[in-house]
């Protein structure tokens, strides 16, 4: 039952990726991308991120979807030539993709650090020996050594211990309390970087007042 | 086959390449943007596989939080960008707003 | 400062005034320029006459008043050394004063008939003002320093109003002719004076006079000469500005090309005043003048007065001739200073400066209306200066034409002139001094009694072909008229100064006349008993020959009693005394032989003077042509230097820059390896680096395609080719 409903899930948002990204019909395109969300969203809860889950329902399908098919709205008159997206290199951006899909394919397929094997308790396990594995290309960098082992440290105990106590609770009471715990200062960053960015938004598409509506509106005040 | 960390991985992939492929391919910006945000939940997708199954539990859905974040913050500025460029070059190719060459 | 050394002061800046004055109103008085030279020069001439009438009958000795100029401080080895000023008043200066300021006020007067309508007649009139102004400044000065400044000014002067029709070629290089020439003279003059400079520290001339007298220095040598034979040197040197500005052998070929200045300017510079200054540089400097200088004066004196006087038979432009007797007159003078006979050469030269002058402006007189004459006839070819085409013009031109016979009467030397009174006596000192010195000196008298003659004559073939006879062009004579009021008057003013009246009261006594007698005494000679002339010794010397002169020099020019001379002077004197009477009767007979020649040949048989010509071609030729002097300087001195000069060249060409050229050419060859080293070793790296960096852009240019989409694509294409470097080290 898990597998089919994630198979589900993964064949939305695969299908909408697809959709999206080779759709002629900019229109279709965001309406597939609505589909790819949601189908994230899904993909979250099988996870165990339900709070995730809603926070990209809301502000992606509810936001940032919007705001794309508003720009399209804007940007684009319907039913002109301008609204077809043209072909491009297509040739180049299908080696790109391809070759970086071989890449990251290689990259998680052959790890031993990604496989996750069933226990001896009949959970779900990941072998952890990754963190130590020489496998990983970067293990051996000499600038990251040191930061891959800390940010891989485990903090928090086994994550087995953790989903354990899981279940009931949801994330939402852990993650509001690492907002504002140990994540308060990106927390206030993050919360100063989206003000900022939503006034400069602003900002930049505000349409220039020329000089004899400026005029008029001193005139005016 | 259960479903593991490779799955989500594997999703993870398949949308990031189809972002880049995005990005690279398509003739309207809009649609770059949205190639964009396929990479950035590429990137949730691949943050919430580890923070489930990887070792790194709950703070990599603090940066998934993080990344949604940015990404709403990028949507607003790109939108008000691309809005400038349609007004400045009639146009939302983004063959053609090729000044940077100059 | 006495009262007439303040007036003098006035005299000399009067005449600047006028100069300043005209100089920067040029435009605004245009042709009313003489009315305001005209006043000034005027109230200088009658300043002038004040001081000359007070000097000469009042105050016996000479005033001096000096200032110190320059002074140089404690000069190791000379000790205190200053250079002083000043002015000093004797009879020369004040009969100059007179004479300069008077000529130059007629001048003015004639001028500003004779100039009417000139394009520049208000700098004429400006640069008349500065030459009276550096005349007078010669005149009044008290050393050699002062003189030679106002000598230079006048040299300057000259030169401007001889250029003053600059447009034509003529006036432009007798100017530069006359101011070149000059500078040879001043060369001379110059070295002269730092001669005496160099020894004695000072330029005043009482002082150098008193130094010489005193006894020579032995370190007074120039190259190695004996003192005595350097003062003889220093006195010939100095003498050479002389022989410049008046004109003298072998400087003289200036003088008849100055003619092509404005004929009144002839008269004042060419004639009575600027001429005169060398004459009066010589009368300032007798006393210092030893035998041997004197001798070599008197000769080039007489020399002149002989080559001027042939080269005056035969000129035929009126003011040529009296170019020519002006340089034989000039002759005379320097003759008679050479021969001792002071009073006789400054007589001559004032009585010359009253009827030259009055020759020169009857002749402008002339030639003003024979150029209106031909004016009115629209003739533009016609020589008007030429006297072939005059003739009986006594008729038309009355006062003028009696006039210019007066003048004519005194040069010639007729009883009752002034001419006869002064040559008489030039005549007579030459004699004298012939006799007495010998050798060489002999052919003086027969130099002077020919050169009389042939001034009769020549004076009077001008006059006879001027106003006699019957007109070569009567269309022109029938157009003549007397000259106007401002132009006649000065005319009779000169020839009224002319007459023996003024200065002696016996015509044939000038040795006795008052300005002989008293106004223009010898001045004694103060040189070294061994310098003076050789006479002096053989006959033996009186006891006053060693006692005398100390005694007079001691109050040199103070003293107002009869100064006591030298032996060789009292023997001169006393010989021209003895001869004067004998000198007097061939003098006469000289004259009237010349006139009568000239009458019989102009007047009484005119075919004559052609008939001689060709009979004496050669003869003619070479006074025609003035003795060839131009052509020989032509080809002695400028042929000469041309060929120095084309040497100088042929040497600069091939050796000199033949060496540089080599020079050049190795430097060239050099330059060329060098050059080669550098465009293709050096340049070709820079170049090659140039290239490749250039090949690269060229090759990555095509990167830049400004386009999002293709900067990521190669972001990507890097980022792949990252990862498979890591998977394939990793496998």
């Amino acid at each position: 039952m898990f597998d089919f409903i994630f198979y589900c899930f993964a064949i939305i948002t695969v299908a909408g990726a697809f959709v999206t990204a080779l759709s002629k019909n900019i229109v279709y395109a965001a309406f597939a991308l609505l589909f790819t969300f949601f189908g994230i969203a899904g993909l979250y809860v099988m996870a165990n991120a339900d709070f995730l889950a809603v926070t990209q329902l809301m502000i992606y399908v509810g936001g940032i979807l919007i705001l794309l098919i508003f720009g399209v709205m804007l940007t684009t008159r319907i039913g002109s030539v301008d609204i077809r997206v043209g072909s491009g290199s297509k040739w180049v951006a299908g080696i790109m993709a391809t070759a970086l899909f071989v890449i990251l394919s290689v990259a998680f397929l052959g790890s031993e650090a990604t496989h996750t094997e069933k226990g001896n308790d009949g959970k779900m396990k990941t072998v952890t020996s990754w963190a130590s594995s020489s496998t990983m290309p970067w293990k051996n960098s000499q600038w990251n050594k040191n930061a891959t082992e800390e940010v891989l440290k485990v903090k928090y105990g086994s994550p087995d211990e953790k989903k354990t106590n899981e279940g009931s609770s949801g994330t939402s009471a852990e993650i509001g309390k690492l907002f504002l715990t140990d994540f308060l200062l990106p927390f206030e960053v993050i919360s100063v970087l989206l003000l900022v960015s939503l006034i400069g938004a602003t900002m930049i598409a505000r349409k220039e007042p020329t000089l004899e509506e400026e005029a008029i509106a001193e005139s005016v005040s | 086959m259960t479903i593991g960390l490779n799955h989500f991985l594997f999703i993870g992939a398949v949308l990031f390449v189809l972002g880049i492929f995005s990005m690279l391919y398509r003739r309207n910006v809009i649609a770059v943007l949205m190639g964009v945000e396929l990479i950035l939940n590429a990137a949730n997708i691949n943050f919430i596989a580890f923070s489930r199954y990887g070792g790194v539990n709950i703070s990599g859905q603090m940066a998934a939080i993080f990344v949604i974040v940015v990404a709403a913050g990028e949507a607003a500025v790109a939108l008000a960008i691309v809005l400038n460029i349609y007004k400045n070059f009639k146009s939302v190719n983004p063959a053609e707003v090729d000044t940077l060459r100059d | 400062m006495h009262q007439l050394i303040t007036f003098s002061l006035i005299i000399l800046g009067l005449p600047m005034l006028s100069f300043l004055i005209i100089i920067f109103n040029q435009k605004r008085l245009q042709q009313k320029a003489h009315l305001v030279g005209l006043p000034i020069i005027g109230t200088a001439l009658a300043l002038a006459i004040y001081i000359c009438y007070s000097k000469l009958s009042g105050i016996h000795e000479t005033l001096n008043w000096s200032t110190k100029w320059i002074s140089f401080g404690n000069v190791p080895g000379v000790g205190e050394w200053n250079i002083t000023t000043g002015i000093m008043i004797d009879n020369l200066t004040s009969i100059m004063l007179v004479v300069v300021t008077l000529i130059s006020f007629l001048v003015h007067l004639f001028s500003s008939k004779y100039m009417e309508g000139d394009i520049r007649y208000s700098r004429y009139f400006a640069y008349l003002g500065i030459f009276t102004f550096s005349m007078l400044g010669i005149v009044i000065g008290n050393n050699l320093f002062a003189l030679y400044i106002f000598w230079e000014l006048v040299g300057f002067s000259s030169y401007s109003l001889i250029s003053h029709w600059y447009e034509k070629p003529g006036p432009q290089l007798a100017s530069k002719k006359a101011f070149i020439v000059n500078r040879v003279g001043d060369v001379g003059m110059w070295t002269g004076l730092m001669l005496v400079f160099g020894t004695f520290h000072t330029f005043n001339f009482s002082d150098i006079f008193a130094a010489i007298h005193s006894g020579l220095p032995t370190n007074f040598s120039l190259l190695g000469l004996s003192p005595e034979a350097t003062l003889t040197a220093a006195g010939v040197l100095i003498f050479c500005g002389a022989v410049g500005k008046s004109a003298q052998f072998p400087l003289h070929v200036w003088l008849p090309d100055a003619m092509e200045g404005p004929t009144p300017v002839s008269a004042l510079i060419h004639a009575a005043t600027m001429v005169a200054a060398g004459v009066y540089l010589v009368c300032r400097i007798f006393p210092m003048l030893t035998g041997d200088a004197m001798l070599v004066i008197a000769l080039v004196g007489g020399l002149t007065s002989f080559i001027a006087a042939t080269t005056a038979l035969t000129q035929n432009d009126i003011k040529r001739v009296l170019a020519y007797s002006t340089v034989s007159q000039l002759g005379y003078m320097i003759m008679a200073l050479g021969v001792g006979a002071f009073s006789a050469g400054f007589f001559h030269l004032t009585t010359h400066a009253m009827f030259k002058a009055c020759l020169f402006l009857g002749s402008g007189s002339v030639i003003h209306a024979m150029h209106h004459s031909l004016h009115h006839l629209h003739d533009h070819h016609t020589d008007p200066q030429d006297m072939r085409n005059m003739g009986g013009l006594l008729k038309k031109m009355p006062i003028t034409g009696y006039t210019f016979i007066i003048a004519t009467l005194a040069i010639s030397g007729i009883p009752l002139m002034s001419g006869f009174m002064s040559k008489d006596e030039i005549l007579a000192g030459a004699t004298a001094y012939s006799s007495l010195q010998g050798g060489i000196a002999t052919l003086l008298p027969w130099v002077g009694f020919g050169v009389a003659m042939m001034t009769a004559f020549y004076m009077w073939r001008q006059v006879f072909m001027t106003f006699f006879g019957k007109p070569k062009m009567p269309e022109v004579y029938a157009h003549i008229h007397e000259s106007p009021k401002a132009m006649v008057v000065p005319l009779i003013i000169l020839a009224g100064l002319s007459f023996w009246v003024w200065y002696g009261a016996n015509p044939i006594d000038p040795a006795n006349g008052w300005f002989m007698k008293s106004w223009a005494e010898t001045p004694a000679q103060i040189v070294p008993h061994n310098t003076a002339p050789a006479f002096a010794m053989h006959e033996g010397s009186s006891a006053k020959e060693v006692a005398g002169p100390a005694h007079e020099m001691s109050e040199h020019g103070k003293v107002a009693e009869k100064v006591e001379l030298m032996p060789h002077q009292e023997m001169l004197e006393h010989k021209t005394h003895e001869v004067a009477g004998m000198g007097m009767i061939i003098s006469i007979l000289c004259a009237i032989t010349g006139i009568a020649l000239a009458w019989f040949m102009y007047l009484k048989n005119t075919a004559l003077p052609d008939k001689i010509a060709t009979m004496f071609a050669p003869l003619y030729r070479f006074s025609l042509n003035k003795w060839y002097f131009d052509e020989l300087y032509e080809f002695a001195f400028v042929g000469s230097f041309m060929l120095f000069a084309r040497m100088c060249s042929w040497f600069d060409t091939n050796i000199v820059d033949g060496a540089v050229n080599g020079v050049g050419k190795v430097t060239i060859v050099f330059s060329k390896l060098n050059g080669w080293f550098d465009k293709y070793i050096v340049d070709g790296l820079v170049n090659l680096t140039a290239g490749i960096t250039q090949l690269i852009g060229s090759m990555f240019r095509s990167v830049q395609t400004g386009k999002i989409q293709t900067y990521l694509a190669w972001t990507m294409a890097g980022v792949v080719v990252v990862f498979a470097v890591l998977a394939l080290k990793m496998l």
